[in-house]
């Protein structure tokens, strides 16, 4: 382990004597104390289950699979997010379709939430952007069987939010 | 004019010294709800966040909720503890510091139908050392609570702990003994008469190099920031205090505060005059204080005003609506004070009652000093949220090579000054 | 012996072979699509082009042969140019389904788009569309996904002896299959998934149950008759999905027949047994085996071992077998064993060029009744499993040992043999399982390794695909665990220790290695 010499700057006579140095820092400090009475609207904070903070387009919340307009799912159930996704937390089961023209549906289509790193790979993969991320990052639950996601939660609350498609 | 019974209670002397503990414990045990909330709001301004601002107004009901979390939290004594020193250690600091107390005055001396009193619990003429005397225990909380508690962490907080608040106990105690030079008294009442009249007389003024060593050594006592060793968390864990939850914990904490609450008043005693206003007298003729009173409450009307138009306005960024029964209140407060300041004027109550007026005078000294007090408790606060915390080696090297000779030397200097008849 | 040069790499080649043939078995890869190794050239695909030295015009791999001092490049610009430009003409009409089809991971054309064509079409028409088609109970025609290789024509034609696939229309229009939609009616037409380079023709049986880069790849055997084609077992989640056959040359070739690749629905069925029953009600393995072994030792111990029979199985493996006798012989002490075996087969055994339907598919339905007979007779005499019935309905037996067989399939008639005590090893809660006074749960093939010899005397390794189902295990387990109940202290731990003492113990089989043996497995002679 190599040592690493730190030279800090020499102080002179009037910074040795600390007492005004010190006072310096406490105008600093009074002077932000003073900033955050007088102008609170200045502060970075986010008050927040009130006031939420606007999210980059491109944040990355819960799945979602888009609908066709028969409100059926857009997924075609071809196992490319579940391919990629870095902790496995997909799980399909695909079945024939009975439209001739879409083939292959998924009959379930788990996420694990629990699991999942929101790392957003199975949108990347997924060649009919069926899958999305929406906004909705608010995903404390009771029991842990509630953070599976099934095929029903993944439909519903289209309209909510726009995520990254 | 006034019942016989009525000027019996008001003319006895332990009348007045109940008045004191009611003051002193205000200042201390309940202030403490007051010093949580303007800890935690201090720090949050200073860092440029809202702080605690939910529960109750400006959120200073945080303090009873974190107070009931104590309380209500699962009172753990560790294995191999030595159980009835762990349970008197928090006690002894929270003694020791509402024990000082005892010989502050918090005002000064007022008539009442040709007697003299004052607002001090023990009027002791050596008042001094025993401050001096049992602000020393204080260590035997710290010592013992870490032991008792079979951590190791714990023990080596409360080493480090001891070793510090002896080591500056010397250099508080020497500077003090500059201050005693130039007052040549040990009663604290009559220190801060000495520092009547002009700004001059203060004890600050006098006796400047007392007053930091003094203010350091206050500060390493109670061991706050920046010689808050004790309780490094990064390396010792949470100090003495680690085995310590539920209201042991809360002692502990409240001790400090209490120790904070002492040290502050101290120092106004000692150095900023007490309760008195410089050129009060010039000003305000040979009562000031008397004089002084509605013009206190006419400010007092004009606070709650304020703080009556900031709570009625809706708070924007938490979406709430303005509290507009506490705004009624205060109104209503302001108007009453307002009021009574009107017809003590009117009333001109120093000539017609002048034991009323006593009264007032002394009231007015009381709020005076505390609000000094208050100054001096957000220095700790402000202190605390701008510097960092010294090493040990620099805490000692700080304690033992800068304090103590400057403490001799002040000592020395203020001597020949004393001997010179400068001071 | 030829020589030539391949992409600067000289090899030896045998006169006759083609280019690709001998560049494939140096290990070079030329891509190709319509070639098969066991099919007829046809060269229509034009994939395997390649640029030979001295030869004006590309030449494909597949129907040059090699002559000496040839230098051939397979890499060069010119080469992959006319690759490019193959790959674009293909796939012009090939649809970009690849996320729904079943051939994608394993689709020659994908891999060879990937690795040399174009990311983007050039072709702004429309593609030609023709509605999926059912070709009978085994396959699902896409005529969108065909590239006119031809290999199923050929593989239908030339080796499966079922003259049923053609090339119809011309042109845009020309399409692949049964003409009118006529069902492929041969026992081999799952072959032809495994044919399709591409996904033009799916296997209904697999349709979208899997993928195949998430499916595990298993080497193993089928056990579906007494040739013991080498298959790989496909599993995901612990369920086999698919069998396909695995190359070997003295086997199977590259073939695997329907009836075989189906066997799996027996092991994925509903009425797998999990736990051990007691008189039809479900009780935990052990306590059955303590309460089972108790029961047997008490037999012996009153010298009545010699009336316990014990039925062995040619569905089980040598292994189980190999113990089952040794538990019949050295523990109970009965010379009452006999084992379950198929139906004899007087064609030859040998795979030939000749259609598949004359020798593929043995009229023995047991996987080791050959290596049963080697293993239980041993050269003594044992009785066959009827007149072991017969003896116990003659009051002659008190007890009954069962692994792994059904005996009403056996005698036809829907009762088991009324003895004092019945024991019987199942994979299915099959009639003798509800009826044994005490029933264990046994693996099937695909859930346990072992060896199997087959009929033509070829010992091949079974390994485990999946997990039993429940607390399943093998016959030989069973039988180790009822005879350590009874004291016998064996020490069998792995199939391969079971293996080694087949090996020097059963005449003939000395030269068997579990560990060691070669994929095309070691023959042994018949006692």
């Amino acid at each position: 382990m190599g040592v690493k010499q730190i030279h800090r700057p020499p102080q002179n006579a009037w910074e040795r004597l600390y007492v005004f140095e010190i006072a310096r820092g406490l105008g600093i400090t009074l002077k932000h104390a003073l900033l955050s009475w007088f102008k609170p609207g200045h502060m970075p904070t986010y008050e927040y289950p009130e006031v939420k903070r606007p999210l980059a387009e491109r944040f990355r919340g819960r799945h979602r699979i888009r609908k066709r307009e028969d409100g059926s799912p857009l997924c075609v159930a071809c196992y490319c997010c579940q391919t990629v996704c870095p902790p496995q937390c997909i799980d399909i089961t695909a079945e024939e379709s009975d439209d001739p023209a879409v083939m292959k549906r998924p009959r379930e289509f788990k996420i694990n939430l629990l699991r999942c790193i929101f790392c957003g790979m199975c949108v990347e993969a997924c060649p009919r952007d069926a899958i999305y991320m929406s906004h909705d990052y608010e995903l404390a639950d009771r029991t842990r069987e509630q953070l599976q996601l099934g095929l029903d939660d993944l439909l519903e609350n289209q309209d909510n939010d726009e995520g990254e498609g | 004019m006034i019942p016989e019974w009525v000027q019996d209670i008001l003319t006895s002397k332990w009348t007045w010294a109940a008045l004191a503990l009611v003051v002193a414990y205000v200042l201390t045990l309940v202030g403490i709800v007051v010093y949580t909330w303007l800890e935690r709001r201090g720090a949050a301004f200073i860092q440029r966040r809202p702080g605690p601002n939910r529960r109750g107004p400006y959120g200073i009901v945080q303090a009873v909720a974190d107070a009931v979390k104590l309380a209500t939290k699962e009172d753990v004594v560790p294995a191999g503890a030595n159980k009835w020193l762990h349970a008197v250690a928090p006690m002894i600091g929270m003694t020791v510091a509402l024990t000082i107390i005892a010989v502050i005055p918090f005002s000064g001396d007022f008539e009442l139908f040709g007697q003299t009193f004052r607002l001090q619990i023990a009027d002791m003429n050596f008042g001094f050392i025993f401050i001096l005397a049992i602000s020393s225990l204080a260590v035997y909380g710290v010592a013992l609570g870490g032991w008792s508690s079979n951590n190791k962490y714990s023990l080596l907080g409360s080493l480090r702990s001891g070793a510090q608040m002896i080591s500056y106990e010397i250099s508080l105690g020497l500077s003090l003994v500059g201050v005693l030079l130039i007052y040549n008294t040990v009663k604290l009442d009559e220190m801060v008469i000495a520092q009547t009249g002009a700004i001059w007389h203060w004890g600050v003024v006098q006796a400047p190099m007392a007053f930091l060593i003094f203010l350091t050594s206050s500060y390493a006592e109670a061991n706050r920031v920046p010689f808050d060793l004790v309780e490094a968390d990064s390396e010792l864990v949470a100090g003495f205090h680690t085995e310590y939850s539920s209201l042991r914990f809360g002692l502990f904490y409240m001790g400090e505060y209490v120790h904070m609450a002492v040290s502050a008043i101290l120092t106004v005693i000692l150095f900023f005059g007490g309760w008195h206003i410089p050129w009060a007298e010039e000003i305000f003729g040979s009562a000031p204080y008397v004089t002084l009173f509605p013009w206190l409450l006419f400010g007092a009307a004009l606070v709650c005003l304020v703080i009556a138009w900031d709570t009625s306005r809706p708070r924007r960024r938490v979406h709430t609506r303005g509290n507009l029964l506490l705004a009624f209140l205060l109104v209503c407060v302001a108007g009453s004070a307002a009021a009574l300041g009107g017809l003590y004027l009117a009333g001109d109550v120093q000539t017609e009652i002048p034991w009323l007026a006593s009264i007032c005078g002394m009231l007015t000294q009381v709020i005076v000093l505390v609000l000094k007090f208050a100054f001096f408790f957000w220095l700790f606060i402000w202190v605390r949220w701008t510097l960092p915390r010294f090493r040990y080696d620099q805490l000692m090297k700080l304690g033992w090579k800068v304090m103590l000779p400057l403490a001799l030397l002040n000592i020395g200097v203020t001597g020949v000054l004393v001997l010179l008849g400068v001071l | 012996m030829a020589k030539l040069t391949i992409d600067g790499r000289e090899i030896e080649a045998q006169d006759g072979q083609s280019v690709l043939q001998a560049a494939l078995e140096c290990g070079i890869h030329i891509p190709h699509l319509c070639y098969h190794p066991a099919l007829k050239v046809v060269g229509s695909c034009r994939m395997c082009l390649i640029e030979i030295e001295k030869v004006p015009k590309l030449q494909v791999a597949c129907g040059t042969p090699v002559r000496d001092g040839m230098v051939v490049s397979t890499q060069s610009e010119r080469v992959r140019k006319a690759r490019r430009g193959v790959l674009e003409f293909l796939s012009i009409n090939h649809p970009l389904d690849c996320p729904v089809c079943d051939q994608a991971g394993e689709c020659k054309l994908q891999d060879y788009c990937f690795e040399y064509g174009q990311a983007e079409s050039r072709y702004q028409e429309d593609k030609r569309r023709f509605p999926e088609q059912d070709l009978g109970s085994t396959l699902v025609r896409d005529m969108n996904r065909c590239i006119h290789c031809t290999r199923c024509i050929r593989f239908l034609r030339d080796v499966a002896g079922a003259e049923a696939f053609t090339l119809y229309e011309r042109g845009n229009r020309t399409q692949v299959g049964t003409y009118l939609e006529t069902p492929v009616e041969t026992p081999f037409s799952m072959n032809l998934v495994d044919a399709c380079p591409v996904g033009a023709l799916t296997s209904k049986h697999f349709r979208f149950k899997g993928r195949s880069w998430l499916m595990e790849k298993t080497r193993t055997l089928c056990a579906g008759c007494s040739r013991g084609c080498n298959v790989y077992a496909w599993s995901q989640k612990g369920r086999v999905l698919r069998l396909t056959p695995a190359e070997n040359e003295w086997v199977n070739r590259f073939w695997l027949c329907d009836y075989g690749r189906l066997t799996v629905n027996d092991v994925n069925a509903d009425d797998r047994l999990g736990d051990a029953l007691r008189l039809g009600d479900c009780v935990d393995p052990e306590a059955a085996l303590d309460q089972a072994a108790a029961k047997l030792k008490a037999y012996v111990d009153a010298g009545a071992g010699d009336k316990i029979g014990v039925v062995a199985s040619a569905r089980l493996t040598n292994e189980d077998n190999y113990l089952i006798r040794k538990l019949a012989r050295e523990v109970l002490g009965t010379r009452h064993l006999a084992f379950v075996e198929g139906k004899e087969d007087d064609r030859p055994f040998e795979p030939s060029d000749r259609p598949l339907t004359e020798w593929f598919i043995r009229e023995d339905k047991m996987p080791i009744t050959w290596g049963a007979r080697d293993i239980i007779l041993s050269g003594e005499p044992a009785g066959d499993v009827l007149g072991l019935i017969a003896k116990a309905r003659r009051g002659e037996l008190k007890a009954l040992l069962v692994f792994g067989e059904d005996l009403t399939r056996v005698t036809g008639e829907d009762r088991v043999v009324e003895v004092e005590f019945l024991f019987a090893t199942g994979t299915h809660k099959t009639r003798t399982v509800e009826l044994a006074h005490i029933a264990v749960p046994e693996a099937t093939y695909l859930e346990k390794g072992g060896t199997f010899t087959n009929e033509e005397g070829r010992v091949q390794r079974l390994r485990p695909v999946v997990a039993p189902p429940g607390r399943a295990r093998s016959a030989w387990q069973t039988a180790r665990e009822l005879a350590g109940r009874m004291g016998a202290g064996w020490s069998y731990r792995a199939t391969a220790e079971v293996t080694a003492e087949i090996a020097a113990k059963v005449p003939g089989y000395q030269e068997v290695d579990f560990i060691e043996m070669p994929e095309e497995g070691q023959m042994v002679e018949h006692a």
